[in-house]
């Protein structure tokens, strides 16, 4: 809850305001009951949702899957978090996603998903995705709602002004909240001004299979980047980030980071940058970072450090960075569908700052420039002023769009989501959530062409929605029908996590892609046995591997001796089912992780180190037939200096 | 003639799609396969009607211990089918040249329709072999060893043509484009006939006998005696009534109708046939049969019975109501615990029946 805290001397006001929103919510009861909210939310049994939501998980460090408009949750899909339901960051396959340069880190704060797009399109192949903690960017497929790459960002703190892709997925961008030195060294922290840097990354997206590699990192003053967004349709080819703490200070930043009347948002022409590498330009730097690719075909992701990366100083490039003053700390920095207006939310403020993107063209045609920062040319506040929303609320966020020529913007503050004109700037509406908004999320809303049709607000606060549960609850989303002139609020419910930011489609976009098994023909794994004749125990040194497969019900062998204490047993099993849903569990007593669930025509290895003689049993940990409880097997462990041969078998 | 040649050529062509499209095709499903299960078979082979199909039927077959499903050179007549077509597709067509040309009488179009019709019928009957034997065939060590009511075990044949419920799959086997285009052929190589032996008579003004005609009432009725459309058996502790779900184990309750088109409902109690009758959108009814009270397990005409509304003989559905064969049953009942005595037309009026 990074913005409570700066919020806090504001917080009488907002009281004020909760007491005399009670009013309007008493009203907007009376509406609810004449209309028929419940109709627009209800998904009869059997019957699917209009449209997928892809929720971060925040510090779950996962990404959850819901239907609009029913709220209903399909899927967690880990990321960033070992996940003991699947085994992903505990099978020796998915160990190494979750490598970095600081070695193994098993957990990230996931913030922004954002769905890959061609044309400025949602086109639906891939999600990405930032951990804030320890930087580092996935790629998730749309195919198989899997996590299958992850990049760590060097030179970067809170990853935070991450991670939006370009509008043909030629990139996806990752600013850093909090700079740092670099390199980092050993320096007193007090000598923050003008030694810190902020790193912008720019990392390249193969455009068949979605690698990414940092392109490169354009290395700006020391000033908290916090949110961004890409130019789109006439804009494309720039990059938007707001930025606070301008006044570089490293210690009460509450106070200290408020002094200054307007920040920047930092406008970049990544277009230019682009042409400067690819003609030589820049510096390279060393630097580790680890990146982590799992493979569908090999069922294994394999980690690569990497220990060089290109940087670029902003003010060797001349042309391609400006500062466009926004005031009041802004954090939200949206772009609408048409890339003429560029939305910067000073969470300070009551008013909305818009800014256009022609008389930011047209400003620097004819160099009109405020001074500079650090040789960075800083534009006019009037100059480049398109409008301002004067919304009568308190604390802007985000702002969304429906591709109506309306935008949406959540006040944290004065809890609520207000309806606005673009280019007018007059307010037509505004609906109370439950409680203090952070992000808000229409499908297809960070593209040229939003799915207007319901609008998701995620809130902070949960308090009194839902039966109580102690001290901690889930965070609280709520649904609103934006078809009409007025929001309608029509659901609530609750998420999983932190939701932080979010990313829709329609739901046609996907389901037809989405993959219902894997084939066991094109299962690549090292370890596959592709018939269960092939099953069988090998031993090198005390390191055992078990080629062991399953099939309704039974694993092939299930009865092994000859392993030993202190032994590493290796467990590789393959499903040879090829229907759809139906998975096979594995787990070991005693076992020191967690169980795997392997996929039809998956492999997945479960490591085990017995430490006691005796006889173990494993067994399927999933319901997979009607004879689900037969499905298991023992493990004979003698003592160290045995001399017992390895057997296995099944029904011999 | 030359028409006549040329629908006979048409006719016996129409053979060869039975090597693009599949000649039939069993489908499964089930509360669990929402996407059914399917069997495409081809003259020279099964297939799955999705890839997996085959290898995913035969998985959860073997629970009940049956066969895997044959592979081509499992079965002769995966290899000796696709010749016998090809064949009489090129018997045929030579027949309707030699017709064009004038070398022969129409007599040879029905001569080809009639050992095409032989063939065929000789295929179905193997065909129904087959699923006989792979749906009793079973693994002493099954998983699954179920029995009928009466002890003996119970057997997996898919229907030849038709729905049948096995266990909780329901089978549907019905032909498919290849079998549709064989059926189509022979029907225009018999026309063919037809128009050839009319033109000719016109031509000879000659009478003639008409053996096709005779064939296709043979072939016709082949068809109709393969549909069953009688009562069935009700499986006691094993069938669920048709409207409340319910296992119908009482002997004494139990309703059933069957549809002019031969389809059975089962029932548990005579209360829920009626209530079923009430918003009845499906074909017409033909048997309307209850239980007789007197004869626990025998089923008699509904229409015809006598019934009973008594507090002292409770029915499964609440409705307190009995049927009996005779009225003279129905009397001695009534005698010692009383109640209410009504007729079938009675009781369509207090349930608000009108079929």
């Amino acid at each position: 809850m990074k913005t409570i805290s700066i919020l806090f001397n504001v917080f009488v006001i907002g009281a004020l305001l909760l007491i005399t929103s009670c009013g309007q919510s008493g009203s907007n009861g009376k509406s609810a009951l004449s209309s028929n909210m419940a109709e627009k939310v209800y998904i009869a049994p059997g019957e699917r949702d209009a449209q997928y939501a892809f929720l971060s998980g925040g510090y779950s460090g996962n990404l959850t899957v819901y239907g609009l408009p029913s709220g209903r949750m399909f899927k967690e899909i880990p990321v960033f978090s070992q996940f003991p339901t699947s085994g992903y960051g505990y099978s020796e396959e998915t160990k190494p996603m979750l490598n970095t340069s600081f070695g193994f880190v098993p957990w990230d704060d996931l913030h922004h998903p954002d769905i890959s797009q061609t044309n400025g399109e949602l086109d639906g192949r891939w999600i990405f995705a930032n951990g804030n903690n320890t930087p580092r960017i996935a790629r998730i497929s749309l195919s198989t709602f899997e996590t299958e790459e992850i990049i760590e960002v060097p030179n970067s703190a809170g990853n935070h002004s991450s991670s939006f892709i370009t509008e043909n997925t030629e990139y996806v961008v990752a600013g850093t909240r909090f700079s740092v030195p670099v390199p980092q060294r050993d320096m007193p922290i007090s000598e923050y001004k003008s030694n810190f840097k902020g790193a912008l990354t720019f990392i390249s997206v193969e455009p068949e299979h979605g690698h990414m590699d940092i392109k490169f990192q354009l290395l700006m003053p020391g000033f908290n980047y916090d949110l961004s967004h890409p130019g789109r349709d006439k804009s494309h080819g720039w990059f938007f980030f707001s930025t606070y703490n301008t006044e570089e200070a490293n210690t009460l930043l509450e106070v200290n980071a408020s002094q200054n009347d307007k920040d920047f948002i930092a406008a970049v022409n990544w277009k230019m940058i682009e042409a400067y590498v690819n003609n030589g330009g820049g510096k390279k730097m060393p630097a580790r970072y680890a990146h982590n690719v799992y493979d569908e075909s090999t069922h294994t992701a394999t980690s690569t450090m990497k220990t060089e990366v290109l940087t670029v100083d902003p003010s060797e490039v001349p042309g391609a960075v400006y500062l466009l003053p926004t005031p009041k700390s802004p954090h939200g920095c949206d772009v609408d569908p048409t890339g003429q207006y560029i939305i910067g939310s000073g969470k300070l403020s009551a008013d909305l700052t818009v800014h256009s993107f022609d008389k930011m063209l047209a400003a620097i045609e004819a160099k009109k420039f405020d001074g500079d920062a650090y040789g960075i040319p800083i534009l006019n506040y009037q100059d480049v002023l398109a409008g301002t929303v004067s919304s009568g609320g308190l604390g802007p966020l985000h702002t969304e769009f429906d591709g109506r020529g309306n935008a949406y913007t959540t006040f944290f503050i004065s809890s609520e989501v207000v309806k606005w004109k673009l280019g007018t700037w007059e307010v037509i509406d505004r609906k109370p959530t439950y409680y203090s908004v952070g992000h808000l999320m229409i499908p297809g809303g960070n593209s040229r062409k939003p799915h207007g049709k319901y609008l998701v607000a995620m809130n902070k606060i949960t308090k009194d929605r839902y039966l109580p549960t102690g001290p901690e609850m889930e965070h609280s989303a709520q649904i609103y029908d934006i078809t009409g002139e007025k929001m309608e609020l029509l659901y609530d419910f609750p998420t999983h996590g932190e939701p932080h930011y979010a990313a829709g489609c329609d739901a046609e976009l996907l389901v037809n892609n989405s993959r219902k098994i894997y084939r066991l023909d094109e299962n690549n794994h090292p370890y596959a046995i592709k018939s269960p004749a092939e099953a069988r125990v090998e031993r090198t040194g005390n390191e055992v591997h078990i080629y062991m497969s399953t099939i309704r019900s039974h694993f092939t062998p299930d009865n092994i001796e000859g392993i030993k204490v202190g032994d590493k047993v290796y467990f590789h099993i393959t499903n040879h089912e090829q229907d759809f849903d139906v998975p096979h569990g594995f787990s070991m007593i005693g076992q020191g992780t967690s169980e795997i669930l392997i996929m039809p025509g998956q492999t997945k290895t479960s490591l085990w180190e017995p430490k006691r003689v005796g006889v173990w049993p494993f067994y399927c940990t999933d319901f997979c037939s009607a004879l689900h409880q037969e499905m298991q097997g023992y493990v004979r462990v003698s003592p160290a200096d045995s001399n017992l041969e390895l057997s296995w078998s099944l029904d011999d | 003639m030359k028409k006549a040649s040329i629908l006979m050529i048409i006719g016996s062509m129409m053979l060869l799609g039975l090597f693009i499209f599949p000649m039939w095709n069993i489908r499964l499903g089930a509360p669990q396969y929402p996407d059914p299960l399917g069997i495409d078979i081809h003259v020279n082979g099964l297939k799955g009607e999705s890839e997996f199909d085959i290898q995913n039927i035969d998985g959860l077959n073997h629970y009940i211990g049956m066969k895997t499903l044959p592979k081509p050179e499992e079965m002769w007549e995966f290899s000796v089918f696709p010749k016998v077509v090809l064949a009489m597709a090129a018997l045929g067509v030579l027949i309707g040249v030699l017709g064009y040309l004038g070398k022969i009488r129409p007599i040879w179009f029905f001569i080809w329709f009639l050992l095409m019709g032989t063939l065929g019928a000789l295929g179905i009957y193997d065909f129904n072999l087959w699923l006989v034997a792979y749906g009793t065939d079973l693994d002493p060590n099954a998983i699954l060893k179920l029995v009928n009511p009466d002890g003996t075990p119970m057997q997996y044949n898919p229907p030849l043509i038709g729905h049948k419920k096995l266990l909780n799959f329901d089978a549907f086997s019905y032909p498919r484009m290849g079998g549709i285009l064989l059926g189509i052929g022979m029907m225009l190589t018999a026309v063919a006939y037809f128009i050839g032996k009319k033109s000719q008579s016109k031509n000879n003004s000659r009478a003639m006998k008409n053996p096709g005609i005779a064939l296709m009432i043979f072939l016709v009725s082949l068809f109709v005696t393969s549909c069953h459309s009688g009562p069935e058996p009700i499986h006691y502790g094993e069938d669920a009534c048709d409207f409340c779900r319910m296992t119908i184990v009482d002997k004494q309750h139990a309703a059933q109708v069957v549809t002019e088109k031969g389809r059975v409902y089962k029932y548990d109690a005579i209360e829920c046939m009626l209530n079923d009758l009430k918003d009845w959108d499906r074909p017409a009814i033909k048997y309307h049969l209850v239980a007789d009270y007197q004869n626990p397990g025998q089923l008699t005409d509904a229409l015809k019975a006598s019934y009973l509304i008594t507090d002292k003989i409770p029915s499964p559905m609440g409705a307190y109501l009995t049927a009996f064969a005779t009225t003279q049953s129905r009397a001695k009942i009534h005698d010692s615990v009383g109640g209410q005595t009504l007729e079938w037309p009675l009781l369509q009026n207090k349930f608000e029946i009108s079929n």
